[in-house]
């Protein structure tokens, strides 16, 4: 799908995300907040000629021809942070992780133990900053990509 | 998750989804009613002791990852393998309409809404609630 496309996908999914209450309707938003973040990133994947196909995740890198910018890379970031949360959040699969004896966490593993934890103001608030975030990013590295072509008009 | 965990999660988006506008929100509705129909099929499954509440669907590809596949097949009913179908019915409109260039028709959204309504009857008729 042409970057123009996948904006104005993304412009009609952030419409209904401003409609959205943070904490009664904190699913959706983090929903509305993947969804469109990802059209962002697939236009920025495009943009860079990454990929012409439509990942829907951001681990799908068995999708891409050449590698992505730094830029790109680092504006990936936010999307993967958003795409952890809402295992958790709207599905309640929690990951499992590995912690050393002070209970740090050394590492995240493949598993999740089945359990929905309560609304976290402070979760829905960071996502809500991570994609406001990945939107700048991933906007600026589309550039001209945006562009609807006059002749489509 | 457990059953009940499954309905209330049901329950809480179907409020988030009921104030959303069909004609201008499809995009949302649908990715809504895909979450909310999840919840219910894997609360029904659980309750019947279909599946271990451990083991949840996300989509209905999942089934085929299911740790004794044939014999899961063979213990659902008729109602149970439709409810299954009319969920691949909601999955097959989130690709062109949410993921992809489709444009809207108030038909596809009656068709999402209708799913969601069918699974939703047979799962809460199979768990009692």
């Amino acid at each position: 799908m042409k970057p123009y496309l996948h904006i104005r996908r993304a412009k009609r999914i952030e419409a209904t995300l401003k409609k959205l209450d943070i904490e009664d309707d904190y699913e959706m938003v983090i929903e509305a907040c993947m969804l469109a973040l990802t059209h962002y990133y697939i236009a920025a994947l495009h943009a860079e000629g990454v990929t012409l196909l439509d990942p829907p995740h951001s681990v799908s890198v068995d999708y891409f021809n050449t590698k992505p910018s730094l830029e790109l890379q680092n504006a990936t970031k936010t999307l993967s942070f958003i795409e952890e949360i809402r295992k958790p959040h709207l599905r309640g699969q929690i990951k499992n992780t590995n912690r050393d004896q002070s209970g740090h966490i050394t590492m995240l593993t493949n598993t999740y133990t089945p359990q929905a934890p309560p609304y976290d103001h402070s979760v829905v608030d960071k996502c809500l900053k991570y994609f406001e975030e990945g939107k700048i990013k991933f906007i600026n590295i589309i550039g001209d990509a945006a562009m609807q072509p006059e002749w489509l008009i | 998750m457990k059953t009940i965990e499954h309905v209330e999660k049901a329950n809480r988006i179907e409020k988030t989804i009921i104030k959303l506008d069909p004609e201008n929100d499809q995009e949302i509705i649908v990715w809504g009613l895909m979450h909310i129909c999840s919840h219910w099929l894997n609360a029904a499954l659980h309750y019947m002791g279909l599946t271990e509440w451990y083991w949840d669907i996300n989509h209905t590809s999942f089934l085929d990852s299911h740790p004794d596949k044939k014999n899961f097949y063979s213990k659902i009913d008729k109602e149970f393998r439709d409810s299954l179908n009319k969920m691949l019915t909601i999955e097959n409109i989130r690709d062109p309409y949410v993921r992809g260039r489709a444009d809207w028709e108030p038909c596809i959204i009656e068709k999402a809404f209708e799913a969601y309504r069918f699974i939703k009857g047979i799962s809460k008729n199979a768990i009692a609630i």
